[in-house]
């Protein structure tokens, strides 16, 4: 098949919203360059928090507006507190819909817990004396608590949405 | 330049009122004038007009649709003003009339397309497409009546939809409900593919109104779709590595919050 040329892929992208630019990123390395536009994005952060908010939230140094837009997308999804919420199979320690430290993932700690591996993928810091085996019991139990919270929030974040409204 | 163009309105008036089928006693200076223009009609052409091509050209007069039929008042309105006065904005309109008459008359635009297929296409239509009209602009008047345009990028079966889409999207376009149930009806008849193709001929022929629909209808088409409907559909080769994929499917799961987890890979 014939490829779109790129003028015609960006038509088509101003009318997509953010979900399907995500999904237009993933599709190739140049789709992920010009789904990346800071005009795309800019576009949709103005549609729906407004000019003003925009102006104000402007990308500074390195940033870009997708990284804007995704911020301001988890604040008004999560709040400004400090909370441990999942995305995907990730959870992560989130302040004012800032990305503060990745906590772990649900798919590593099956492995860890189905094939007994030595290997300990969570980035918590345990200071604890004693053997391998009790540490890596600890570990495991805190990062059921840290999940169970993570998949509390993502559950309860939509009956907060409906109280707001 | 004025001159020549001054000059050329005047034929075009003239056209016009012989196409409106509108006979007139003249001067001495209007018959020279419908002399020259009869000469250069048929110099123009390559059979020489015959009362029976006279004929069907009234016949053809006859079958005016709805749109050219809003244009007698007009044309009513231009015979007054030509016993008053004319005001310059009055003239400018009978010349636009005048020039629409006299293209529908008799310029005729030939598009030969990649699979050998010659088309007859109004010169409104040739206007539409802006590559085509550049390329009329680019060549002299006298031998772009002659030879056939050659389309190299564009099919036969992409360019009759795009000369359908044109007739109907004006014909439509009298009313907004009008035009948007056409546009609806026109996407429907299409598939994917069929999309797909049709766009790149619109690209190419610069057709921006055509392109502006399509673009609306391939953007709603890839909503809600996976990642490889839309690299199977748009024909794209996954360059990423599978550690490359996977990285970037996390970096973009904030944007899919109330997908479950299973249904969306």
């Amino acid at each position: 098949m014939e490829m779109l040329p790129l003028e015609i892929c960006m038509k088509i992208f101003c009318l997509l919203d953010y979900q399907h630019l995500a999904v237009a990123q993933q599709v190739c390395r140049k789709w992920k360059l010009v789904a990346s536009d800071n005009t795309l994005w800019s576009n949709l952060f103005k549609e729906r928090w407004g000019e003003d908010h925009a102006a104000f939230y402007a990308p500074m140094g390195s940033k870009s507006w997708k990284d804007v837009y995704e911020v301001q997308d988890r604040c008004d999804r999560i709040g400004l507190g400090m909370k441990i919420i999942r995305e995907g199979i990730d959870y992560y320690l989130v302040h004012q819909g800032e990305i503060q430290r990745h906590l772990g993932s649900r798919k590593n700690h099956e492995k860890e817990t189905g094939h007994n591996s030595h290997t300990l993928n969570s980035e918590i810091d345990f200071n604890g004396e004693g053997s391998l085996a009790e540490e890596r019991s600890c570990r495991g139990i805190l990062d059921r608590i840290l999940f169970f919270i993570g998949d509390l929030e993502v559950a309860s974040a939509e009956a907060k949405r409906s109280r707001v409204i | 330049m004025a001159k020549e163009s001054g000059s050329s309105k005047i034929e075009m008036l003239e056209i016009s009122n012989e196409a409106m089928a509108e006979a007139q006693s003249s001067k001495i200076e209007m018959l020279e004038i419908n002399n020259e223009a009869m000469a250069e009609a048929q110099s123009s052409k390559t059979v020489t007009m015959k009362p029976a091509e006279a004929e069907e050209s009234k016949t053809e007069t006859q079958k005016i649709t709805d749109e050219e039929s809003k244009n007698v008042p007009i044309a009513a309105t231009e015979e007054e003003s030509k016993k008053l006065s004319i005001t310059k904005v009055e003239e400018s309109k009978n010349a636009a009339t005048a020039t629409t008459e006299g293209e529908k008359e008799e310029a005729k635009v030939s598009l030969k397309t990649l699979d050998g297929v010659t088309f007859e296409v109004e010169a409104w239509i040739a206007k539409e497409m802006e590559t085509v009209q550049a390329y009329i602009d680019d060549t002299s008047a006298d031998t772009s009546a002659a030879i056939a345009i050659p389309l190299h990028n564009v099919a036969g079966r992409e360019l009759a939809r795009m000369v359908e889409y044109c007739k109907e999207h004006r014909r439509a376009s009298v009313s907004a409900g009008n035009l948007k149930e056409f546009e609806e009806r026109f996407a429907a008849a299409l598939n994917l593919y069929e999309m797909k193709d049709l766009i790149i001929a619109a690209n190419y022929l610069n057709t921006k109104k055509l392109l502006e629909s399509l673009s609306r209808c391939i953007a709603k088409a890839i909503k809600n779709k996976s990642v490889e409907f839309v690299r199977d559909y748009f024909g794209v080769t996954n360059d990423y590595t599978t550690e490359e994929e996977a990285q970037y499917r996390e970096t973009n799961a904030w944007a899919f919050r109330n997908v479950d987890e299973d249904s969306r890979n």
